[in-house]
């Protein structure tokens, strides 16, 4: 019933135009780009499919703040006394949340992915990777590394979808975790724009200091960054659970009045 | 036999102190009125009681037959404190069927029964958002019992109800208690407070005190 109901969403036809948009004409320039600087080598569907898959832009701009959206609006619509007291605690009500949210977050991407699809059609789907792929320049940095490593295609879309679904289900439970300690939409919306703003900002501002290149928001949700900084794929899918499990910790520490018994004594003694 | 237990309570609320070692006991299977003037703080004690906020200082004991383990929100409560929120977009049957899939323990019988109960039609096509204020109340008090919560926490279940509600809802009361369910409710009308409740508990000065008479608390 959840199902039905949330596909039946209007919002979802005016993100699938959204994303149709955008997808096409990101298509016309990669074409463009290609027949400009790549003139002797040719590229095939899979190097269109992935200038979109791959693109940081897109994530930042068009999937994040829609996310984020979603996310805002359903932790405050669950963030009601007649949902809490049905659930055991608070980490159940994250779990809800996270439940909940799933159903979208597989729309959202179905979306996505329906819109990336559609800027292939009447192009036939070659089994290898292109001869503009095998080849190294700044115009396929988001397949050469995959071409190298023989990774299959749908197994490299099925690993970013993955990786980006982990890491918008990381911002969620943020937001959960912040309603969970304030109670207040407002300091959840204010959060929210928040980790928009940080995140552009943590994009488009490159690090003066290659140490802290690590940190960048991009290795944690773009499959080849990660690999570029780490020099392996794995970090970015652990990152991610890993510091979802520590909002859970910080739930327990609630709930087990750790951090407020502390604030408690402070309190007390400043007021004295 | 106690269901709730409050034991030397003390509670700071936005910068004003509302309980200072207050302590009350709740009967299991009886009907428990709390009254105080406004802002003395009994949607805080409510909110306390369910968990949703920690005392400053104090404990407050549930029945374990009503927990789910330490620590969590307590078990078969129903709640109706301050002004729930609902989804304006969707009827008042379908704002109740999303609270019960929380659970997933009822299906739609027993969601219709509920309405049915308060004086609503389950079958109401209208949107939430042109409900008036007494329905809105009523889809309220029916999401509290309608998965047979077996203690009631309800913050002024009377109000903007018509005086043909009020009647259904006393009643209704007095069955659920007949069942051997616990309430506490909150009101400002002395009459539902005399009519309903085998126990009144009065806020003042920060302590939570047992009325001997019920008459002579309420004034």
């Amino acid at each position: 019933m959840r199902i039905k109901y949330e596909i039946l969403q209007l919002k979802w036809l005016v993100i699938l135009a959204i994303f149709l948009i955008w997808c096409w004409r990101q298509r016309a320039s990669f074409v463009y780009q290609a027949a400009v600087y790549e003139e002797d080598r040719t590229y095939n569907v899979w190097d269109i499919v992935f200038d979109q898959v791959m693109n940081p832009f897109a994530m930042l701009w068009l999937l994040l703040p829609i996310w984020l959206v979603l996310s805002l609006r359903t932790i405050i619509e669950l963030g009601e006394t007649t949902v809490l007291i049905r659930v055991r605690n608070d980490r159940a009500w994250l779990g809800l949340v996270v439940k909940k949210l799933s159903v979208p977050l597989v729309i959202l991407l179905m979306l996505w992915g329906l819109a990336i699809g559609s800027t292939t059609a009447g192009m036939s789907f070659e089994g290898g990777w292109s001869e503009f792929t095998t080849s190294e320049h700044w115009l396929n940095f988001f397949t050469h590394s995959f071409a190298a490593e023989g990774w299959a295609q749908p197994t490299a879309i099925a690993a970013q979808f993955l990786l980006l679904a982990l890491f918008l289900q990381m911002l969620t439970v943020w937001l959960a975790t912040a309603w969970i300690y304030t109670e207040k939409s407002w300091a959840v919306s204010l959060l929210a724009a928040g980790l928009m703003i940080g995140c552009l900002i943590a994009y488009h501002k490159q690090s003066h200091f290659p140490e802290w290149q690590w940190a960048s928001i991009i290795n944690w949700m773009l499959l080849l960054n990660a690999r570029h900084t780490f020099g392996t794929f794995w970090p970015a899918f652990v990152g991610s659970p890993l510091l979802m499990l520590g909002c859970v910790g910080l739930i327990d520490l609630r709930r087990n009045r750790i951090i407020f018994a502390g604030l408690f004594r402070i309190k007390r003694r400043l007021l004295r | 036999m106690s269901v709730i237990e409050l034991n030397k309570i003390s509670k700071s609320f936005r910068g004003v102190r509302l309980f200072e070692e207050a302590s009350a006991v709740f009967e299991k299977g009886k009907i428990h009125g709390l009254v105080g003037l406004n802002g003395s703080g009994k949607s805080v004690l409510f909110r306390m009681i369910c968990g949703f906020l920690l005392p400053d200082r104090g404990s407050i004991e549930i029945d374990p037959a009503y927990r789910r383990g330490a620590g969590g929100f307590p078990d078969s409560f129903g709640i109706m404190i301050d002004r729930p929120g609902y989804l304006a977009g969707q009827t008042g049957y379908e704002n109740l069927r999303r609270l019960a899939e929380v659970r997933g323990q009822i299906g739609k019988e027993e969601i219709r029964r509920s309405m049915k109960a308060v004086g609503l039609d389950p079958d109401l096509r209208q949107k939430m958002r042109h409900y008036s204020l007494g329905m809105k109340q009523k889809i309220a008090l029916a999401q509290s019992f309608m998965e047979g919560q077996q203690v009631l926490v309800l913050d002024e279940p009377f109000n903007a109800l018509d005086e043909r509600s009020v009647g259904q809802v006393r009643e209704l009361l007095m069955a659920f208690r007949t069942e051997g369910r616990t309430i506490l409710l909150t009101s400002h009308h002395r009459s539902d407070i005399e009519m309903l409740c085998d126990y009144v508990y009065r806020i003042e000065n920060r302590k939570l005190e047992r009325q001997p008479e019920l008459v002579s608390t309420l004034t």
